[in-house]
């Protein structure tokens, strides 16, 4: 516990009880459509957060809540627009998957984020800014032929381009292992862009180890690519989970969560009900709001 | 109006043009730095005006797509090049799931503005997945808007008319038509241009008499054949025919000629595309749907390429395309 800030960790859980309530929403059947919550992967973002700033850009996927919520804490605009009320912070088009705020983006096809961070990381070179884009990927979208694409050309034009890879060893359903040939270090590597493996769960290591490697590629505009040896708590998006009892009962044991609670720690579980009141509050005042209409 | 120049020309010193008054404007695609300049010489002078903003990619469509896209939010005016429109499938996913979602997707409108351009069509003998004519895989998407490079429409104001769209537009530049000489009609005296429509989107091409008995509607690319047909017909038949051929592909602006329509008895839509599901069957719904049930125009004929992949052998390819011959032949059995 004492390795942890108050801060982050207050963070990460409110990016878990957020999660938590979708779920519980959708099981209530008060949101439609699909949601993918990022449940055991909440610390990387917040692990970022020191080192982007307001004229970098970000561009997350599918399973973005939590960077958005980390990066923006505009947590209130994100509800409402999941649960189409007013006030969403795009005003209820976009959904889940589809979220633009301030210098975050969101995509729903797999892949397209890595090409497009191309063009923000170019002007940043070309108006020699010293700001980078951050991208993050799943471990499934290294299906995509468009990451080979993206990070030639990211390297070839050598751009402060970050990818930020979240390697929760599933996508969807299929494992890492049915999926990928080889692993994702050689194939960073082989595009000759630098590359860190990170295997904690704690944003002070974690803040570390990734502090010089991202200023030095802003700074000297070159690419870099972060992977988050993570896990995927949840199902994929809602209840579409086919792994057996056994290996979620590790994934849980394994959770940074519920090893913080299990020691007991009475600071913690201050903050626990801290985070837990507010996405209830939150929560409470958007059920409140009147459905979204068109706005033009 | 330049009368030597050829469309090649026109095109280029546009794309200069866009590069000299507008720091934003910014070239991506394969192969376009100098000295090559791109497969047909369209980026010219480019590189030696402003190499920081020509950007030469790997054989990367979806990619560079995306690199155009992300350029575009960001303030830049990217002009992408596809070396053939039959490419540009591998950009399709860029296209139509965040390029025409963009403006729109995010909940509020957002300026877009790109334009993609390609050498399209056959007649060349490129064989089948290097002559298509592909405005129509493109046509139907809410916010992408389609034009076609025309030897009557000077492509400095086509480019400056799309990019103050703000959304993505795709442009289709028929091989055929680069080394046409802009604004040529022919030589004999007997046809006059004219404009039509908000931003002269329109190029009408008649005889003098104007008692036209037959409307073509075509696209730039087939404006010669199209014009070589009516002076078949009129020499050899004395059939009048009008040419109308727009800028804007889709969405189609027909209102804009509807007036001149209803005055001829006789329309043909003719494209080069592949049979069915086209620009032609749109025009026909967007007619049909002017005249309001009413049988203003007597016949409606649309004419396309056949529905079959195009052969390299220019003899057969000639076969499966369309053809002066086969729209004469067409117009005569009217």
């Amino acid at each position: 516990m004492n390795k942890y800030t108050g801060d982050d960790l207050l963070l990460m859980l409110k990016i878990r009880y957020f999660e938590l309530s979708l779920l519980d929403l959708f099981s209530k059947g008060l949101i439609k459509g699909t949601t993918h919550t990022c449940l055991g992967q909440e610390y990387i973002p917040v692990s970022l957060k020191p080192f982007i700033n307001e004229k970098d850009f970000i561009i997350s996927n599918h399973r973005g809540h939590g960077h958005f919520i980390a990066l923006t804490e505009e947590i209130e605009g994100l509800l409402s627009e999941i649960t189409g009320k007013e006030g969403g912070v795009c005003n209820s088009i976009g959904g889940s998957q589809h979220l633009f705020y301030k210098n975050i983006m969101t995509t729903g096809v797999q892949g397209e984020g890595v090409s497009i961070g191309l063009g923000h990381a170019f002007k940043f070179k070309l108006e020699k800014t010293k700001n980078a884009c951050f991208v993050f990927v799943g471990d499934g979208t290294f299906g995509r032929g468009s990451v080979y694409e993206s990070l030639n050309m990211a390297s070839l034009y050598k751009l402060p381009y970050i990818l930020i890879i979240e390697n929760n060893s599933i996508a969807m359903t299929t494992k890492l292992f049915e999926n990928m040939a080889g692993n994702i270090e050689n194939r960073i590597k082989s595009f000759g862009i630098d590359y860190i493996k990170i295997t904690s769960d704690n944003p002070n290591e974690i803040k570390e180890k990734i502090k010089e490697p991202i200023l030095n590629a802003k700074k000297n505009s070159c690419p870099l690519a972060v992977e988050f040896v993570t896990q995927r708590v949840s199902s994929h998006s809602k209840g579409d989970d086919t792994r057996e009892k056994e290996e979620i009962n590790l994934i849980n044991q394994n959770y940074w969560y519920n090893k913080l609670k299990s020691q007991n720690n009475t600071e913690f579980l201050k903050l626990d009900n801290l985070a837990k009141n507010e996405i209830e509050l939150i929560l409470k005042k958007v059920l409140l709001k009147k459905e979204a209409e068109f706005v033009k | 109006m330049l009368n030597n120049q050829t469309c090649l020309e026109n095109l280029n010193a546009a794309m200069v043009d866009l590069a000299r008054k507008d720091e934003k404007v910014i070239f991506i695609g394969e192969d376009i730095k100098a000295p090559y300049n791109g497969a047909y010489k369209v980026e010219k002078g480019l590189y030696e005006l402003c190499p920081d903003r020509v950007i030469s990619t790997p054989i990367s469509e979806e990619s560079f797509t995306g690199l155009a896209s992300g350029l575009s939010m960001c303030g830049y005016k990217p002009i992408v090049d596809f070396m053939f429109s039959d490419f540009m499938t591998l950009g399709f996913d860029m296209i139509l799931n965040f390029c025409s979602k963009y403006p729109d997707m995010y909940g509020r409108e957002l300026k877009f503005p790109m334009i993609i351009r390609s050498a399209n069509g056959g007649y060349r003998g490129y064989g089948a997945t290097h002559s298509q004519s592909m405005q129509k895989y493109f046509m139907g998407i809410p916010n992408a808007f389609i034009y076609e490079m025309s030897p009557y429409h000077d492509n400095t104001k086509v480019f400056n008319r799309m990019f103050d769209k703000n959304k993505l537009c795709i442009f289709f530049e028929e091989k055929s038509v680069y080394n046409q000489k802009m604004y040529k009609l022919d030589n004999t005296g007997i046809f006059k241009l004219d404009y039509i429509g908000e931003n002269d989107n329109w190029a009408y091409i008649s005889t003098q008499s104007c008692k036209a008995d037959v409307a073509i509607i075509t696209t730039g690319g087939l404006s010669n054949t199209a014009i070589n047909s009516a002076l078949e017909l009129l020499t050899d038949y004395e059939i009048e025919a009008e040419i109308f051929i727009p800028s804007q592909l889709y969405p189609v602006e027909i209102s804009q000629i509807i007036d001149k329509l209803i005055k001829i008895s006789n329309v043909v839509i003719i494209e080069e595309g592949t049979y069915g599901a086209n620009w032609g069957s749109e025009i026909l719904a967007e007619l049909q749907k002017l005249m309001n049930g009413k049988n203003l125009i007597e016949k409606i004929n649309l004419l396309s390429s056949d529905a079959k992949i195009i052969p390299a052998n220019t003899k057969l390819e000639n076969q499966v395309l369309i053809n002066k011959e086969k729209i004469v032949n067409l117009i005569l059995s009217l």
